[in-house]
């Protein structure tokens, strides 16, 4: 990434989304595991008491430390940035990870939104190319108009992309070479 | 353009390619059908009622599948105009699929066995993209399915503004003088393609078949103690199922040779132009040509048994990741001189030096296998273990590099044998940078440069060259104007 290149922040919003998944993630597992607890006999027959217990709060104090300090956290370092030409996404401290997209690769961007990003009135760009069969980048905690905008700001530079017809790959044009195993 | 008067007209297929629908649907109905075989047998077992019926349903479940095929048959019909190629499928569910020229990045001309007294063909069209649709034509004269694979490679030079001859006049590559770049196989060569083929993979997967599902390894397991209870030590007895696994193994090397030999006979690779073809093969014969403006990729690799033969083979990648269904177009067998002859045709460059990564990648899967084997057996066995794992790899880390300039990036892994990879570095799709805590106190992360074709990784790689690399790569994807496609 350029220095002069400026870092987009996203919604804080995605702060309170990112606290609200990672508490119904773990209360679906604190769930699971207390269900199979109370239905199943045989766990509750063959988990003692401490183990069960301790489990339990180490998901709990899991879910804490999550929605407490690493959702705030997350959010302070998940950004965006964009350039005439290319689109990159950063994010992570600790593990840190950035992608980068260059608009004449982009096969189509769509935007996503979930039931919980609804609510937050929270919406996703997500941007495909050829690589990979998954989504090639994924912006995340942007409004809607926020999406938008960007949407348009990258259609708006492909549709100024003039290409020349010209490929890449050339074959090599020196004199004819043959090659044949004889031995 | 040797399109003639039947261009824009809505075609049907000739009867013969009824043979091609049934051994199509036959192969789906085994692919699609083996899953029901245990419903099926509990309905037999237990149901009895339904056994005095079982050769009436059968004979109505013929005749539906045959009226279904000849449906299938009957509703098929292909358009083709110089810029695309249409077909109409489907009997209950009716499609319309449009492929055009230019996104078509594979042409093949097969003669299949059952085609063979007939002397017609199969025109096989496949599409460059994520979904990587394919159109495949039967029954067409040799003529007419030249004339096909030539308008498609009209409009892809048309395309690239490359004026080459049109040299297929036939659907045979053919030692000619005027290609710029040719290698043949002698029968000598293409027997050696089968032993490439690692033959303890094929025995590998018999095993894990046999082992798959609990009825088969029962069975096996019963056959083998009945076999060794009738001696009376088991050295023998051990001495004759290491002699019938050695055989089992011969077997699957014998029937691999023949199989790649099938496949692979009278191997002739050629370059006219911009554009490479191929044609193999005994029984069915089949021609493939590919043009390289929708290269994506160069692989080469070489196995245990390829480094014993001295020998290589190569891939010329197309769009499409791993696990979509492709049609490869592969050079199946390189001696080293060859090898170089080819990868210098592409404008690889000669004599690379690959960059080293850092020493930091040795340690990676050794501390938790360790401490399972350790945990389940004995302390010192995971030790012993733990100086296994860093042995193998320091031998892969011996193997590994990369290379980068402005034309291409290129990867190199492997334990004994090797596998390299080229991608012309402006059809790079996106690039990723990632950097975990221990790996940014040393000043090393993790690249990833996805391709259309596959992805290259290049771990542990020190920090100031990837972020360089990185910098140059999407500098030089943004400023290219050409068509990676």
């Amino acid at each position: 990434m350029s220095s002069k290149i400026k870092l987009e922040g996203v919604n804080p919003a995605y702060r309170t989304f990112l606290a609200l998944h990672v508490s119904i993630t773990f209360l679906l597992i604190i769930g699971v595991a207390g269900g199979l607890y109370i239905w199943v006999p045989f766990f509750a027959e063959e988990t003692p008491r401490l183990i069960l217990q301790s489990i339990i709060a180490s998901l709990a104090v899991l879910w804490f430390v999550f929605a407490v300090f690493w959702a705030p956290r997350r959010y302070r370092v998940t950004h965006y940035y964009v350039s005439n030409d290319y689109i990159g996404f950063v994010v992570g401290a600790v593990w840190h990870t950035e992608v980068v997209v260059t608009f004449n690769r982009l096969q189509h961007l769509e935007i996503a939104q979930g039931p919980l990003e609804r609510i937050l009135k929270l919406s996703r760009l997500v941007l495909y190319t050829a690589g990979g069969s998954t989504a090639d980048l994924v912006i995340p905690g942007l409004t809607m108009v926020q999406a938008e905008q960007l949407r348009d700001q990258v259609l708006h530079e492909l549709r100024q992309e003039e290409l020349s017809d010209e490929p890449i790959s050339a074959a090599s044009n020196q004199a004819k070479s043959e090659t044949n195993v004889t031995n | 353009m040797l399109l003639t008067n039947e261009t824009g007209k809505w075609l049907r297929l000739p009867p013969v390619s009824l043979m091609f629908f049934f051994i199509k649907s036959i192969e789906q109905l085994v692919k699609q059908g083996y899953q029901m075989v245990p419903s099926l047998v509990m309905v037999w077992v237990f149901v009895e009622r339904i056994r005095s019926w079982v050769p009436l349903i059968a004979a109505v479940a013929v005749l539906v599948f045959v009226l279904a095929v000849v449906l299938r048959y009957l509703r098929f019909s292909y358009q083709i105009t110089p810029a695309r190629v249409r077909v109409k499928q489907g009997v209950l569910k009716r499609s319309e699929l449009s492929l055009d020229m230019e996104r078509i990045q594979q042409a093949d001309i097969q003669l299949p066995w059952y085609l063979r007294p007939f002397n017609l063909r199969v025109v096989r069209l496949e599409s460059a993209g994520s979904k990587g649709q394919e159109v495949v034509l039967v029954g067409l004269t040799e003529q007419r399915a030249v004339e096909i694979q030539e308008a498609v490679q009209a409009v892809s030079m048309q395309s690239s503004r490359l004026n080459d001859p049109p040299e297929l006049a036939t659907d045979t590559v053919t030692p000619s003088s005027a290609a710029d770049f040719e290698l043949s196989l002698p029968l000598k060569e293409v027997m050696k393609i089968g032993l490439m083929l690692n033959p303890l993979l094929i025995v590998g997967l018999i095993v894990s078949f046999i082992f798959s599902n609990s009825m088969t390894r029962n069975m096996m397991e019963e056959r083998i103690e009945h076999f060794s209870g009738q001696f009376e030590g088991t050295l023998v007895a051990v001495i004759l199922l290491a002699g019938v696994v050695l055989g089992v193994l011969l077997l699957a090397v014998i029937a691999s040779t023949l199989f790649t030999a099938n496949t692979y006979y009278n191997y002739h690779l050629q370059r006219f132009g911009q554009r490479y073809s191929y044609s193999a093969g005994l029984l069915s014969k089949l021609t493939r040509s590919f043009t390289i403006r929708k290269l994506q990729g160069i692989v080469i690799r070489q196995g245990i048994i390829g480094r014993l033969l001295k020998r290589f083979s190569g891939e010329l990648a197309q769009a499409g990741g791993v696990g979509v269904k492709k049609e490869r177009f592969i050079v199946p067998l390189l001696s080293t001189e060859q090898k170089q002859h080819l990868l210098a045709d592409l404008k690889i460059p000669k004599g690379t030096t690959w960059s080293k990564v850092h020493p930091w990648a040795m340690t990676r899967w050794i501390l938790l296998p360790s401490i399972a084997i350790g945990a389940f057996t004995t302390l010192w066995l995971g030790f012993v273990a733990a100086a296994a794992l860093l042995a193998l790899n320091y031998l892969g880390w011996r193997k590994r590099g990369w290379y980068f300039d402005s034309h291409w990036l290129g990867t190199r892994r492997g334990l004994i044998g090797s596998v390299e990879r080229w991608l012309p570095a402006p059809k790079m799709q996106n690039i990723r940078w990632r950097q975990g805590p221990i790996q940014k106190r040393l000043g090393i992360g993790n690249l990833r440069i996805a391709s259309a074709s596959v992805s290259y990784h290049l771990r542990d790689i020190r920090e100031q060259d990837a972020l360089a690399m990185q910098a140059e790569l999407i500098e030089l994807t943004r400023t290219c104007k050409l068509h990676w496609m």
